[in-house]
């Protein structure tokens, strides 16, 4: 029987950093199942298969879905899918799930996202692995400094100030201090935030290392209708996308030119026409702050350049027309695959109108992303509305 | 809580008195270049720099490639290019890494002249004291030029970096 796919359960643990962390991976992700479930109403038997998220060899582990599995406490023959698209690891769940549940392969899907940041002692050297390792990892680029190209390119060419950046990252602080499962808040001193890493990123504008775990219930429609106890949130659209791998491949630094095209997309398939009319609430996947502009413009909320203004006009709020990071985003919490799968967790509970951070009034309809690879090569994006009002 | 040292099973305490196992693997890779990267990387190793072009469409691609990105055609003719090119985009690293260079440094993305792609490499002849300064400096049009390293072994670090003119 094919079904529209729909959101019915969400599980977030809390995060915290890697030392902090009292919890095993398989403890931690049992955590995050167990409350997803909860949620969800839907007992261990019901589920049909798992999607578990990882990234080979960031741990002492080579595919840690085979020891996750077994540790969730699931029936016999539930069918395990193992997702390792790094980066996009996460994003990838849900979608994938909600591709399981269109086909007619499965009515309930558990989605499991794991921390993966927890086990190395130095994670930029684990990080560092996942560059272009001949041509240019050996040219003084770790992630961050991969990642400020970005920034610096499109700050150049639409003349964004470094004040642009840094309040836009203050926005997103204080939009952790009313979620509990950010990591880092407004606490964050200042003298901290400022310190510059790679031109024109600072310290208050990078993703801390954080610790957590999320898991989700992505159902078929018409199998959860008649008794979830939470409104119904439906994968309208979803897709991904990837770009050349070396970071030369880019012409042009200052957009994210194949996230336009992963937009229309996804768009086309979820009737989205006028994405900032049609949005309520977005969830984008930003490590490094400044990425929340070039991503606005790259999905189509407003026209290339134009973000920090739409941000200064309070758009981007959470009472703003276009609410953007309103958990604070990656910036503030990000522990691996958990944050890759986080803006979609986030986006709908905000559409359940059960969001753990501050709720957008009303919200019906909200986009999320992931993006992957030191040079942003790989994107999700997945669409979701509320079913009925 | 304290510390514990780590006892003769590999096994401690971290500072909050929970259990972790300390696992080092040390493990060393061949990474084959393969036929296209290997000659490009000869190039660099004689002072030379070559790119591939495409006999379809002619674009031109630095570091070298064996297939065409824009009509996905089969490369095999290679041309010798000048050196030289203009920064499109740049970042000044005042945080590195461990067994990375000593901070700060600069890494750029070149356009080599003639080419369709970006070449990420050094960046040098820029004073990198005053931060605002060198900022302003490497920009988008910047003209640079390639200085060779003084010993080479058919690596990318064979170019020693791209010098401002």
């Amino acid at each position: 029987m094919k079904s529209h796919a729909v959101v019915s359960g969400v599980g977030i643990t809390p995060a915290t950093s890697p030392r902090r962390q009292p919890l095993s991976k398989n403890e931690l992700c049992r955590q995050a199942v167990d409350i997803a479930l909860d949620h969800a109403g839907c007992p261990r038997d019901a589920i049909d298969a798992v999607i578990i998220g990882d990234i080979a060899g960031f741990e002492a582990s080579c595919v840690a879905t085979k020891t996750i599995a077994p540790s969730l406490g699931l029936p016999p023959l539930t069918a395990v899918v193992p997702i390792s698209t790094g980066g996009t690891s996460g994003g990838q769940l849900p979608n994938q799930a909600a591709t399981l549940v269109q086909a007619g392969f499965a009515q309930r899907v558990l989605c499991v996202a794991p921390n993966t940041f927890d086990g190395p002692v130095d994670l930029q050297a684990v990080i560092n692995t996942n560059s272009p390792m001949v041509m240019e990892q050996p040219l003084g680029m770790g992630a961050v400094h991969m990642g400020a190209f970005f920034p610096a390119a499109y700050q150049q060419r639409y003349k964004v100030s470094d004040a642009d950046l840094l309040a836009l990252s203050e926005k997103n602080r204080r939009n952790a201090d009313h979620n509990p499962f950010a990591h880092v808040t407004s606490a964050l001193p200042d003298a901290l935030a400022e310190r510059l890493i790679s031109t024109p990123l600072r310290l208050g504008m990078v993703c801390p290392v954080s610790s957590g775990a999320i898991a989700m219930v992505i159902s078929a429609e018409e199998a959860v209708q008649d008794d979830s106890p939470n409104p119904l949130v439906r994968i309208s659209g979803h897709g991904s996308i990837s770009d050349g791998y070396l970071g030369g491949k880019r012409r042009d630094f200052s957009t994210f030119e194949v996230v336009e095209i992963l937009a229309r997309r996804v768009y086309e398939q979820a009737g989205i026409r006028e994405p900032r009319r049609d949005f309520d609430v977005c969830e984008l996947f930003t490590p490094y702050a400044p990425m929340e502009y070039m991503l606005m413009e790259a999905f189509q909320l407003c026209g290339y350049g134009t973000a920090p203004a739409l941000f200064h006009a309070g758009a981007t709020q959470v009472d703003g027309d276009i609410p953007v990071n309103v958990s604070g985003g990656t910036q503030c919490t990000n522990p691996g695959l958990a944050g890759q799968i986080a803006p979609v967790a986030h986006i709908a509970l905000q559409l359940m109108g059960q969001s753990p951070a501050q709720q957008v009034a009303g919200a019906q309809r909200g986009l999320a992303h992931s993006t992957g690879g030191t040079f942003f090569q790989f994107h999700t994006a997945t669409v979701m509305e509320r079913v009925g009002s | 809580m304290t510390t514990t040292d780590s006892d003769t099973t590999g096994f401690a305490a971290d500072a909050t008195g929970r259990i972790v196992q300390h696992v080092h693997w040390e493990i060393d890779y061949q990474v084959k270049l393969g036929r296209t990267w290997s000659r490009f990387m000869k190039g660099l190793q004689n002072q030379e720099l070559w790119g591939s072009v495409c006999q379809h469409c002619s674009r031109t691609y630095v570091p070298a490639q064996d297939y065409c990105e824009a009509c996905y055609e089969h490369i095999e003719e290679w041309r010798q290019l000048e050196p030289v090119g203009t920064l499109r985009a740049a970042t000044i690293v005042y945080q590195g890494f461990d067994g990375g260079p000593e901070v700060p440094y600069a890494v750029g993305a070149i356009e080599v002249d003639g080419t369709d792609s970006l070449f990420m490499h050094f960046i040098g002849g820029v004073d990198l004291g005053n931060p605002e300064a060198a900022r302003a400096r490497l920009v988008d049009g910047l003209r640079v030029r390639a200085r060779w390293a003084a010993e080479r072994s058919g690596a990318i670090t064979d170019i020693a970096a791209f010098d401002a003119e």
